[in-house]
């Protein structure tokens, strides 16, 4: 479990402050099948990290390691270690539903509970006590639905179900949703990809906002995504992250033949 | 494939005239086939003819009871006594038909039956449905669906012999006076019983709600049973509860449990420890052994019977229909 | 935001978070216990079947040599006809052998004590001998005779000497005897063959269920004859003809409906129509056929749907693209291909049926009949009906027959479920 740790600060090219989130010699497997070969990539603070590559390349299972979703699915195994603020995650003493409540994640179908809007996003901080009395619920609820630019939509309609909205303002939502529980890192699978043009550039405007606040991973498919919302992007082939860096960097200087491949476009 | 078309017992290619394009509107085959497809729509139809022979039988019977006693009588009336029909030479010779008591008792059984099922259906669909492994959820579901497939009249003669004595002895140390033939001892096996009604469907229902909805929750860091209680639950809610109106329609219309662990007075009771009787019960009592079939008490068991033919029949209707569009919202 | 503070303490759980994970153990442990609950009664209910079912397939007799003596039979010398023979007093017989037996018996009490213990049916053992073999009068033979019931209650060990001796019907003097017969080796412990093939009785010790196996198997042959070619084509008409429309639609609902219609209901319907109306016999196995062929028919119906719509339409484009007419695509390819889950469904609804007793009850398949029927028109009682039969009956005896039926009914329905499956898992094979 305990790989070699520690950040090593000759590698990085940038002088960035210590990873918010750093894995290192990370390998997934499904029962035999190996998803994710020796990963190790940091996720900092502030920026937007981007995780490109083709279909079944190990991004999302990499993503979902961040939050351990992983261990819901059946037969699946991790090895290696991820840190958040130089804390082991698989450490025996730390908390899957404590570390969950710091790293928020958002799907890549808009996926909001059977509930009114005001219950979906006073969801997590029901569950995790976060507010004391009604009134502090509901300015947090409130807050939420602000951040994720949505209250302005909903605020006549708060007590209709989730599910009537439109598919972008049910992925804002679902935003709103992992931000009222307070997380430092926000992890995203393919957030845009089902939906259309003017809410996937609704929601790319948000999530540039929201980096003022949180660490954020995005997963997706789209190369122009990735070169529009992100600060550093890393490229996943055959479950191996072949390159990883500035993304204005991998975006017109590649390293890797194969990283070069992809963003001209020539597979996947 | 030339081979085939030379072989000498197959037409060969433009051996055949154009006037066998067209078939005789008269041409045995055509009558056939009319003729059978005739038939299978007669089949199809007889399902109704079933369900329209039901509804005549009862409802013709039933009339000819409410022309010797007053559907308001048989409805709201307080007392059941319909033996003394019997004595036609005696005062009050056309007994008391007032349903009630036996209406309240059939409600209190089936109470009794689904707090026992509910509970213990629900919370197997939701160990199987989310906790179990796989394998154990294929294992046991059908296991737990032999109880439903247990004839009913080993049920009944379970709860007479084994289940009632047994209460009674357990509540005499504790001063409870428990009847061998208490409303109890036949509502908690039926409960047994019907389970699998609830635990089955709602397992099914709670299987299909969509795994995107666990993951959000998960992702928001609620444990499971967070996420079963206040995501899973509410998401599958309509189709549990259409299970719920199917396991109720079925413990109303059970007849055989009843029939021999409950009594067969009507008393107006909602104490559990009593003996009480249920409708089923009624019109098999009313109606086996050597009956004339103009009497009130005879006619009375088709009245019953068609007051659990409708009641059943409006629980099945809205199971259905609840439970398909608990479908469509998902599939 | 978050609170600042070393990452091991905030990733690690608090209070609330240890609170809310006994929480969530609780709550799997509430359904691992409904689940080992359910399983439980289950276990006990199939288990106290066994239990205490097979014993009535055991039973033991009292062997002895008797001597056919005509004088004591009542029969005059000389050549006697069948009449005769049915009527001669071969409990006389049996009477005299155990006096023998026991010489010291002498007041009339004691000796009523005595014959009480053989069946009160034993003579007809011997009048069955000597009816097939009229040249055993006079001679001596030996037989296996019926003990009571209370006796064989005795052997099995259901009644135990302890018992005060008021509250047991056997007394001590006859437990004794018993005691000696089984000491000198009179007592055989044997098959009870006549519990899977005889007729009912009122005497527990010589009741069979095959007079009910015979019934059922009539009820269930007419069920079958009748719910298996009506369910298989309306569903043919309503998968693979019937447009949609809302007369399908309406057909779809009532057959819905129809499946959950408590049985009971069936069984009113069958007295009002097939008796009252038809004037069909009472107790008669085609009546009780009757009713639950309407009862299974949407079970098959349903079945036959789902194996019909199981067939890829491939198959059926296949087969019309080489020139056969609708109905030729069904019977040749679509109905040969969807036969097992048909089956499977029929053998289920017929599995259903061979539980059911409340429609039966209700069509006066509930009478007391000695008689196995001979046909489906001669009076009848039904498996599960002679369960209940029994249930009722005071006699202590009749409990470990009740046992025993329900053992045999409670096999047969696994066995038929069992090839359901069977055939079910190898047709989910094919394709």
């Amino acid at each position: 479990m305990q790989a070699d740790l520690g950040i090593d600060e000759d590698e990085e090219k940038e002088p960035v402050a210590l990873a918010k989130v750093s894995a290192r010699s990370l390998s997934v497997y499904y029962g035999d099948k190996q998803a994710l070969f020796d990963v190790d990539l940091d996720i900092h603070a502030n920026q937007v990290t981007s995780l490109i590559g083709p279909s079944g390349c190990g991004k999302s299972t990499f993503l979902r390691c961040v939050n351990r979703m992983n261990d819901v699915i059946e037969g699946c195994r991790v090895e290696g270690s991820i840190r958040m603020d130089g804390h082991e995650i698989h450490a025996p003493e730390v908390d899957v539903v404590s570390l969950r409540r710091r790293v928020g994640m958002v799907f890549q179908n808009p996926n909001p509970f059977p509930k009114s809007i005001f219950e979906n996003v006073a969801y997590g901080p029901r569950i995790h006590g976060l507010s004391r009395t009604r009134s502090d619920l509901e300015e947090l609820v409130v807050s939420s639905l602000e951040r994720a630019g949505l209250f302005d939509e909903v605020k006549d309609r708060l007590g209709e179900p989730g599910t009537s909205l439109s598919g972008g303002q049910q992925q804002r939502l679902c935003i709103a949703r992992a931000i009222a529980v307070g997380p430092e890192v926000i992890l995203m699978d393919e957030p845009c990809s089902a939906l259309d043009p003017i809410a996937t550039a609704r929601i790319e405007e948000l999530i540039d906002e929201l980096r003022a606040t949180y660490a954020i991973v995005v997963v997706t498919h789209s190369m122009q995504q990735a070169a529009r919302i992100s600060q550093r992007t890393g490229f996943f082939h055959l479950g191996v992250l072949v390159e990883e860096g500035e993304t204005s960097k991998i975006f017109t200087n590649p390293e890797d033949a194969r990283t070069q491949d992809y963003i001209t476009g020539r597979f996947g | 494939m030339s081979s085939t078309c030379d072989d000498p017992g197959l037409p060969g290619p433009g051996g055949a005239s154009a006037a066998s394009l067209t078939v005789q509107p008269f041409s045995p085959r055509r009558i056939l086939e009319r003729a059978v497809r005739g038939l299978l729509w007669l089949c199809a139809a007889l399902a109704i003819a079933v369900t329209a022979g039901i509804v005549l039988s009862l409802l013709f019977e039933a009339l000819r009871f409410f022309g010797k006693v007053p559907l308001t009588d048989f409805l709201f009336g307080l007392e059941w006594s319909p033996q003394t029909a019997l004595r036609a030479d005696q005062v009050g010779s056309s007994g008391a038909f007032g349903a009630v008591p036996v209406f309240t008792g059939t409600l209190l059984i089936t109470g009794i039956a689904m707090a026992v099922a509910v509970p213990l259906g629900l919370l197997s669909a939701i160990y199987l449905a989310e906790y179990a492994h796989a394998r154990v959820r294929q294992l046991v579901k059908p296991i737990l669906e032999i109880l439903a497939g247990v004839p009913t009249v080993v049920y009944g003669f379970f709860a007479a012999l084994l289940i009632a004595p047994a209460l009674r002895d357990a509540g005499s140390p504790f001063g409870i006076d428990i009847s061998s033939e208490s409303a109890l001892a036949a509502g908690l096996v039926m409960g047994v019983m019907i389970i699998p009604f609830v635990s089955s469907l709602s397992d099914d229902v709670i299987h299909a709600v969509p795994n995107a909805l666990r993951e959000g929750s998960l992702g928001l860091g609620a444990t499971k049973g967070e996420t079963v209680r206040q995501v899973v639950l509410p998401a599958a809610l309509p189709g549990i509860v259409g299970a719920v109106l199917l396991a109720l329609s079925r413990a109303i219309g059970e007849t055989m449990i009843v029939v021999m662990a409950a009594g067969l007075a009507a008393k107006l009771t909602a104490n559990p420890f009593e003996a009480v009787t249920t409708v089923t019960v009624q019109i098999v009592t009313l109606l086996v052994g050597d009956q004339e079939f103009d009497s009130a008490k005879t006619l009375a068991a088709f009245a019953l019977g068609l007051v659990l033919f409708l009641v059943t029949l409006s629980l099945n209707v809205v199971a259905l229909h609840v439970v398909r569009r608990y479908r469509e919202q998902y599939e | 935001m978050s609170s600042p503070g070393p990452a091991a303490a905030r990733l690690s759980e608090d209070a609330r978070t240890r609170r809310r994970h006994a929480a969530d153990r609780r709550f799997r442990l509430y359904g691992l216990s409904a689940v080992v609950l359910a399983l439980l009664a289950l276990v006990a209910l199939l288990g106290s079947i066994a239990f205490n079912g097979l014993s009535a397939f055991r039973h033991h007799q009292l062997e002895l040599e008797v001597t056919l003596d005509r004088e004591t039979l009542g029969l005059p010398d000389g050549p006697v006809d069948v009449s005769d023979l049915r009527g001669a007093n071969y409990m006389g017989v049996i009477r005299e052998r155990l006096r023998a037996l026991h010489p010291e018996v002498s007041s009339r009490k004691e000796k009523r004590a005595l014959y009480g213990l053989v069946s009160s049916v034993a003579g007809f053992e011997l009048q069955q001998l000597v009816l097939a073999d009229p040249a055993l009068l006079g001679r001596s033979v030996r037989v296996a005779l019926p003990l009571s019931d209370e006796s064989g209650r005795y052997l099995k060990g259901d009644i135990s000497r302890e018992t005060e001796e008021s509250r047991r019907k056997l007394n001590d003097r006859q437990l004794d005897w018993i005691d000696a017969w089984r000491d000198q080796g009179f007592v055989q412990s044997a098959w009870n063959t006549r519990f899977l093939t005889g007729g009912d009785s009122r005497e527990p010790e010589v009741a069979g269920l095959g007079g009910a196996l015979l019934g059922s198997l009539w009820t269930l042959l007419v069920t079958l004859a009748l719910s298996f070619p009506l369910g298989v084509a309306a569903a043919v008409h309503l998968e693979e003809f019937a447009p949609r429309s809302r007369v399908t639609d309406f057909l779809e609902v009532n057959i819905n409906n129809l499946a959950a219609v408590p049985s009971i209901v069936y069984g009113l319907l069958g007295l009002a129509v097939f008796l009252n109306f038809m004037g069909l016999p009472r107790s008669a196995p085609v009546v009780g056929g009757l009713v639950l062929a309407l009862m299974t028919l949407p079970t098959i119906i349903i079945a036959a749907r789902a194996a019909l719509r199981a067939v890829p339409p491939s198959i059926r484009e296949a087969a019309l693209a080489v020139g056969a007419s609708p109905l030729q695509v069904v019977v040749h390819h679509v109905l040969p291909l969807a036969l097992p889950g048909i089956l499977t469904g029929t053998i289920i609804g017929m599995a259903r049926a061979l539980g059911e007793t409340a429609p039966l009850l209700m069509i006066g398949m509930v009478a007391f009949i000695a008689d196995p029927p001979s046909g489906p028109l001669s009076p009848a009682t039904a498996l599960p009906v002679q369960i209940y039969l029994w249930a009722e009956s005071p006699e202590r005896a009749f409990q470990e027959l009740t046992f025993g039926a329900i053992l045999v009914l409670v096999a047969f329905l696994l066995v038929m479920n069992a090839v359901a499956i069977i055939l079910r898992n190898r047709s989910e094979k094919s394709w």
